[in-house]
């Protein structure tokens, strides 16, 4: 049983393979696709199983997959996915305008492998221990997919990157040393004391100082990787810099990973002291990310920059529903985590087309999108009203079922503040990617992909994600109804 | 029997200050292969300038003429207040605390300061102002340092702390004693210009920090003034020791036996205590001037972590 | 472990122990020579593995001792020696030249922090004469040092020891009052550290020649 979720965290590292062999990115790409299907497929097949029955689990808890771990974990699938495919043609592309060397293509295939599995590893298993050893593997990945292209912007970006991030995972290690130091003298082995499940059913008996300790480190530390602010520095210049299927990763996979965590120490806390405590740290760290998000979003001339600072504001978002709290402000939040994740992800792949084809990532010297390429200048339109939350997307389904938690925990006024921000955040944004996407066409510029493996793998998951998060707009399925309000009923 | 033992502990820091001072300058020499000077060459040093005529500037005050006289007595106020040869209060003890002592040291050191600046001569403007400087920024470490055996022994009072620390061996290897020890020493060896702050045997007055202020004086005066100093450097290091690194051998106070067999156990302490000097003093190299601040902000830094990391205290 | 009683021998070399990775803490924050800055951060490091051993030796745990090794061999002696080698030596980064604020203000700034890390851990209320009092506030300190570093600190360099000792300020901590830590999880979070540094190596190595490359253009622009 748990050589599912084992082989379903395991797949991605078909790409690592692929990049050791080969330094040809249309192959490599090619099974790195494979490996993100095979790890959807597998992640799928847990979640059913974890439906179907009990949380599945290693003696020890190493691995232990529940409601929650299985939601983030098809989350994160989904998104390895669809930025493996988009890997395939960037990549293909860079190549052949020799923007990346042989070396360099091996070297990101082989990380985005290790990337890949880390993240599915860390929502796969109950230890914290593991979780941040998982975490901050994946991170360390991440760092060198940043400057992988060889400009020395992207170099300071990584560095910027890789600094802020250790930094704020050493806080998460000493948050998670004095959670388990709240359990001693609680029964059971050290190794339960590290075990979230185990920690959850006794937060009665922890140690209320060390825990809270422990948990306001953990927030500061994790809440760094998910770019909270005012922990949110290196993530506008990481996700710009990295190439754009990258950009992909941190910003739909990463970051939701940052927030599963947060998410697990928010249940113990919880256990311990009732939801007001932690629902006032997320509220504080939820707000002021959107509106730092809003303010830096107005006249953001590089748009992969806005589009990070959209992340910064989605992931304020997720906080403020974490905070508001409640059936509807959780099941809102991890709604909004994977709709985030889809749309951000489809924003950044077919943004990384624009970057292709224009050369720049400057909004003031890219115009006319829509009618040079056609394709993705409607999805980079679409995507950005649906990363906005207009209807009928599944953002405004996420962002409106906060905003109901919102007056249902009689928060009146935070959900003006919140409304208004978001009216200010849909005008700075909208106003930047209407102005490349509508206007007369550039002559000289065409479609970057040559062939049509490429052109498939460029669109198709732009495509295919577009058409999720309509879906979603429009319907939540009944399994993933359940799945939600089984994860919610884990966290309350 | 108390008063005789009072006597006595002064006795010895006036008679012996000078033969420590000897000690150290012959020591000096011999760690860097010279031979030197004896080590009773600072009593003849006495004999000579007292048998000397003093000539005054013309410019001078009687605050001049009278400065060496008032240190002098600083001097051996402290010496009546601070365990030197017995582990027990004296009758004048009750003058003042180790924070009391220092602040009488610390009008020794105004009333050459100002007689420094009474003659207008630069150099003594200059040593005046280098001492002051360096002075403002030890004193508040002195303080802390007094404040971690304070924490210790819940008391400011020499006696008690000896007490303390004599007491239990635990205490004398706790982080918060051995920091204000190695401050205090570090602070020890800035009062009383040694390396690495001032070079003792140092002859460029530009570079001096505490000659200078001297430069002035000579016959009775100058003998009286170099006299108190070595004075200091005997009465530091003895609480040094006394206090901070070896409590115990001290007589009580009513025994005259164990008072002289307390003096021979002082000198014999202060035999250690000069070694680490001399060591410092050779293998070392002066600081720049501006640096000293460094050095004795790290002093601070370490009486500091000394007191906080007093709640370590077993009891 | 965090029962282990000040008064006994393994509670003073620890509390001791402690107290001196402070001060190195704190000598690293003031030094501005890398290479002064490594030593001490090796030494820093040989203390905490001292640390370790003696956490072993109380808890008779094998696992710690191997820990200990590790941390003696990685971080006292391999990381200071490679980038020593590689970025003093072959680079050629000597001193720090951007500091926002000199020595002694961050020293100042470091002991305020210390006092700090003791106001809010509050280790008056804590069970006293127990080793917890001590080290749980020090290792706190040493955390908020290396962070102040990280931040005073411009410099590459310094940022990535500043982190170093964030990280040894956790693992005093952590191996102290937590012996019974599950070891994979602890050999984990090493090895964790060790690819971090690496890669932060290997990331300074690519900024200081790109920076070597952009300086000499600039030199060469005005012939």
């Amino acid at each position: 049983m748990i050589a599912l979720p084992i082989g379903a965290a395991m797949a991605p590292l078909l790409g690592t393979i692929a990049g050791l062999l080969t330094a040809r990115a249309r192959l490599a790409g090619m099974l790195a696709v494979a490996g993100g299907i095979l790890c959807l497929i597998l992640t799928a097949t847990t979640a059913a199983l974890v439906m179907a029955g009990r949380p599945i689990q290693s003696a020890g808890s190493l691995v232990y997959v529940d409601g929650l771990g299985s939601f983030f974990a098809l989350t994160i699938a989904v998104v390895i996915l669809l930025s493996s495919l988009g890997s395939l043609s960037y990549l293909a592309v860079e190549q052949r305008h020799g923007t990346l060397s042989p070396r360099r293509v091996r070297v990101y295939f082989a990380v985005f492998g290790v990337f890949a599995t880390g993240m599915m590893g860390s929502v796969e298993t109950a230890n914290l221990g593991l979780l941040f050893i998982l975490v901050e593997a994946a991170t360390l990945a991440s760092v060198v997919l940043v400057p992988i292209e060889g400009r020395t912007s992207g170099l300071e970006a990584g560095w910027r990157y890789v600094v802020v991030s250790s930094m704020g995972i050493t806080m998460a290690l000493a948050g998670t040393l004095f959670v388990f130091y709240a359990a001693t003298g609680l029964p059971g082995s050290p190794q339960d004391h590290l075990t979230w499940a185990f920690l959850v059913r006794h937060a009665d008996s922890l140690d209320a100082v060390s825990l809270r300790l422990g948990f306001l480190l953990a927030v500061v530390g994790y809440g760094t990787k998910v770019g909270l602010v005012p922990m949110h520095t290196w993530l506008p210049d990481a996700h710009s810099e990295a190439p754009s299927p990258a950009s992909a990763m941190l910003s739909g996979a990463l970051l939701n990973v940052g927030m599963y965590a947060i998410i697990r120490f928010i249940a113990i806390a919880n256990g311990r002291f009732g939801p007001a405590y932690a629902s006032h740290v997320l509220l504080v760290f939820g707000f002021l990310s959107v509106l730092v998000g809003a303010l830096f979003m107005v006249r953001r001339r590089d748009f992969k920059r806005l589009f990070a600072y959209s992340s910064v504001e989605h992931m304020g978002i997720i906080a403020i529903g974490l905070g508001f709290g409640g059936l509807l402000g959780v099941y809102g939040a991890l709604l909004h985590a994977l709709n985030h994740s889809i749309g951000k992800c489809l924003l950044f792949l077919t943004g990384g087309s624009v970057v292709l084809a224009y050369g720049t990532r400057r909004s003031d010297h890219i115009g006319g999108v829509l009618t040079s390429l056609p394709l993705t200048g409607a999805t980079f339109l679409i995507g950005s009203l649906a990363i906005l939350g207009s209807p009928p997307f599944g953002l405004f389904i996420s962002e409106f079922t906060i905003v109901r938690a919102g007056f249902a925990a009689t928060y009146p006024a935070l959900v003006g503040l919140f409304l208004l921000l978001l009216v200010v955040i849909f005008l700075g944004f909208f106003r930047t990617t209407s102005g490349m996407t509508l206007g007369p066409a550039e002559p000289r510029v065409t479609s970057p992909y040559v062939g049509r493996l490429e052109r498939w793998t460029a669109h198709a998951p732009v495509l295919l994600g577009l058409g999720a998060i309509l879906l979603l707009g429009l319907w939540v399925p009944g399994w993933l109804n359940d799945l939600l309000l089984r994860s919610v009923a884990l966290v309350r | 029997m108390p008063y005789l033992l009072q006597f006595l502990q002064s006795l010895a820091v006036v008679l012996f200050a000078p033969l420590y001072a000897g000690v150290l300058v012959k020591a000096s020499a011999l760690v860097q292969s010279k031979r030197g000077p004896g080590i009773f060459q600072p009593y003849w040093d006495l004999r000579k300038w007292m048998a000397k005529g003093s000539v005054y500037s013309d410019q001078a005050s009687p605050v001049f003429k009278a400065a060496p006289y008032v240190a002098m007595a600083c001097y051996l106020a402290v010496s009546t207040i601070v365990p030197v040869i017995t582990n027990q209060p004296l009758p004048l003890a009750f003058l003042g605390d180790l924070l009391g002592g220092a602040l009488v040291l610390g009008l020794a050191s105004f009333v050459m300061s100002l007689a420094a600046l009474d003659t207008a001569s630069p150099l003594g403007g200059l040593g005046a102002s280098r001492t002051t400087w360096i002075g403002s920024l030890a004193e508040p470490a002195l303080i802390l340092v007094f404040f971690t055996v304070g924490v210790l022994s819940a008391s400011d009072n020499p006696y008690l702390m000896n007490h303390a620390i004599a007491a239990s061996p635990l205490a004398m290897v706790l982080p918060t004693h051995l920091l204000g020890a190695v401050a205090f020493f570090m602070l020890l060896l800035a009062e009383t210009g040694h390396i690495p702050i001032d070079n003792p045997a140092g002859t460029i007055e530009i570079s001096m920090i505490e000659e200078p202020r001297v430069l002035e004086y000579s016959g009775r005066e100058y003998a009286i003034v170099k006299w108190g100093s070595w004075m200091k450097l005997f009465i530091l290091s003895a609480i040094f020791m006394n206090v901070f690194v070896l409590p115990g051998g001290l007589g009580s106070a009513t025994s005259l036996v164990g008072g002289v067999i307390g003096t021979g156990m002082v000198l014999g302490k202060l035999v250690l205590c000069g070694a680490a000097i001399v060591i410092i003093d050779s293998s070392f190299a002066k600081l720049r001037f501006f640096r000293i601040a460094e050095y004795l902000g790290g002093a601070f830094l370490l009486a500091l972590i000394g007191i906080i990391t007093s709640y370590v205290v077993a009891k | 472990m965090e029962h282990l009683s000040l008064a006994s021998p393994a509670g003073i070399v620890l509390s001791l122990d402690a107290v001196l990775i402070l001060l190195l803490a704190l000598a690293c924050l003031g030094s501005k020579l890398f290479d002064r800055y490594l030593t001490y951060y090796g030494l820093q490091s040989m203390l905490l593995a001292v640390a370790a051993g003696t956490a072993a030796y109380v808890e008779r745990e094998p696992a710690l001792w191997v820990l200990a090794g590790l941390t003696l061999v990685l971080k006292g002696v391999a990381i200071p020696e490679a980038a020593r080698r590689l970025l003093v030596r072959r680079l050629q980064l000597k001193r720090d030249v951007v500091t926002i604020v000199g020595p002694s203000t961050s020293l100042i700034l470091g002991a305020i922090l210390a006092g700090f890390a003791y106001l809010v851990i509050g280790p008056q209320h804590l069970a006293q004469g127990l080793i917890s009092a001590s080290i749980i506030p020090i290792s706190t300190a040493v955390i908020l040092i290396g962070a102040l570093a990280m931040v005073l600190r411009r410099h590459m360099v310094a940022q990535l020891l500043g982190w170093l000792i964030m990280e040894n300020g956790v693992f005093l901590g952590g191996i102290t009052l937590t012996a019974s830590f599950p070891f994979i999880v602890e050999a984990g979070i090493f090895f964790d550290v060790v690819a971090c540094f690496l890669i932060m190596l290997a990331m300074t190595t690519g900024l200081a020649e790109s920076l070597v490359a952009l300086s000499d253009r600039g030199r060469r622009e005005p012939t």
